[in-house]
């Protein structure tokens, strides 16, 4: 029996939600349609990556590979290009044609190999690796953050912390090689809870300095700025109990609905959250050794 | 000693490990020898607490799972991590508060890298550095010879020996039978998920005949090459 939505309706869910965030977006800024194509491009460089691009160039033909380049990245920037137009934004529809086209030969440049600097390096290891993996997302995040302390607009700025975090979570959304957690000398109870202070350390880290900013510029929320700190630190723990209570294994569908829940309405937070503790103890508890 | 007794391993209806019972003695350097599918890896993973089996594993470490280094085929490493970030992580999930790796980097590795744009050897290298780091008393090497350069091997050989004098249990496979016959003490033949016959080192090379005889039989012949 084969597991998993239907195939067509999850093609719908993406465009829901990719409308829904596009609209969401464009509402809170007017920088949006550049943004917009700042995310465009980041989810195109994905397919330029060098493992990727050796093992297309070995499996075929060379002109079936500048098609499949070039007919993958028009699949991705049609539906952007499509809301830019509906947005009216024509420059920027405009210039993400001919960037799509480009980014067919960002192959040919070799793999970068340096090594991008973290402030996470001594820490194990989900930080320094997601850190580097989305470094484009935490910087168009900052440059949310300061667009919105220099228009004084409070709610981009939260929305920029909050953007911040879900780059974070998604930091915990795959489970890692079984060996990964063997490799320690401590029960489940001490594994989680070294994973948790890690995490709500390093988000600190770089949150509690943009809180801080914006604790200055906006005194009068701070009570707003506190709920969504505290917010989204309760919901990264539960995405990390989350991911070990499906561990060796990916998250599915029990956690995914308690997660979407959890979201849809907040204070189901707090059953959720021991639930996933209880079931992530167990399940680490099960691994053998 | 390490003694596993009657262990068996399936994954599905596919019995990999078949009642296997092996003693790995304190200071000596075991072979384990197989074709390919044999189950070494699986063995290898059970003993390492990385796999559910059922029989016995008894030792006289406390927790064999946390003091067992595992040398994988081939390892594993998380994407955009260097080098010294992955000593670093190995170190600290056991409380080793060492962060010198610099001193410690036998093999002159790139730490500063990052570790999955390693090559296959350098990977290795870097495994094996990780596990030498985190002081173990249990070594379980799957192929630490297949492919690094010919002056690593040397240096994994010393290694090997010094592991040895200090009194270490060390398990090895290998599929070049010279790399095992040069640095193990005894050699157990891993056939069908038994260990089907045990050599010590003065009879490795009636063990190495045998397997020849048995692998080539009249195969070449048969096959004509010119």
């Amino acid at each position: 029996m084969a597991f998993g939505i239907n195939p067509w309706l999850g093609l719908l869910l993406i465009a829901i939600v990719f409308v829904a965030l596009s609209e969401y977006l464009f509402f809170k800024t007017e920088l949006a349609e550049w943004v917009y194509c700042i995310i465009c491009m980041s989810l195109m460089s994905g397919f330029s990556e060098s493992g990727r691009i050796n093992n297309l160039k070995q499996i075929f033909s060379v002109c079936d590979y500048w098609k499949i380049r070039l007919i993958e990245n028009c699949i991705l920037a049609c539906p952007f290009i499509i809301f830019l137009l509906y947005k009216n934004s024509h420059s920027a529809a405009l210039l993400l044609i001919p960037a799509s086209f480009i980014m067919v030969f960002v192959s040919l440049i070799p793999g970068v190999k340096m090594v991008l600097p973290t402030p996470f390096a001594k820490i194990p290891w989900e930080f320094p690796s997601g850190f580097r993996k989305t470094i484009l997302l935490i910087l168009l995040a900052m440059f949310l953050f300061v667009k919105a302390i220099q228009v004084e607009n409070f709610n981009l700025s939260l929305f920029s912390i909050g953007f911040v975090f879900v780059v974070f979570m998604s930091y915990y959304f795959k489970a890692e090689p079984i060996e990964y957690y063997s490799i320690y000398t401590m029960n489940s109870k001490a594994f989680l809870l070294k994973k948790i202070s890690f995490a709500l350390y390093c988000s600190g880290l770089l949150t509690l300095p943009m809180q801080l900013i914006v604790a200055v510029f906006f005194p009068d929320n701070i009570l707003i700025q506190a709920f969504l700190q505290f917010g989204a630190w309760v919901f990264l723990i539960s995405i990390i109990l989350a991911k070990y209570s499906a561990f060796p294994n990916e998250m599915h569908f029990p956690q995914v609905i308690l997660l979407a829940l959890s979201l849809w309405f907040p204070p189901a937070i707090f059953f959720t959250v021991p639930i996933f503790w209880i079931k992530a103890r167990n399940n680490l508890n099960e691994i053998p050794g | 000693m390490i003694k596993i007794s009657d262990l068996y391993k399936s994954y599905g209806k596919n019995q990999v490990l078949q009642g296997i019972d092996l003693e790995i003695q304190k200071g000596q350097v075991h072979g384990l020898v197989g074709e390919n599918g044999a189950g070494k890896t699986t063995l290898f993973r059970c003993l390492a607490g990385l796999e559910s089996h059922s029989g016995q594993i008894q030792s006289d470490i406390d927790i064999l799972k946390d003091n067992t280094g595992f040398l994988q085929t081939n390892p594993y490493f998380l994407s955009k991590i260097t080098g010294w970030e992955y000593l670093k992580l190995l170190c600290s999930a056991r409380n080793i508060k060492d962060e010198d790796f610099e001193s410690k980097n036998i093999f002159e590795l790139p730490l500063k890298q990052y570790a999955e744009n390693y090559s296959t050897g350098m990977k290795k290298k870097l495994a094996l550095t990780g596990i030498l780091l985190q002081q173990n008393k249990v070594f379980i090497l799957d192929e630490p010879f297949n492919g690094v350069d010919i002056h690593s091997n040397i240096m994994i050989n010393e290694i090997i020996n010094k592991l040895r004098n200090n009194g270490k249990y060390i398990l090895i496979s290998s599929h070049i039978f010279s790399s095992l016959s040069n640095c193990c003490d005894r050699i157990h033949l891993l056939k069908n998920g038994k260990i089907e016959k045990t050599v010590i080192k003065k009879d490795f090379e009636i063990l190495n005949k045998e397997m020849k005889s048995f692998v080539l039989g009249d195969r070449l012949e048969n096959f004509k090459i010119k």
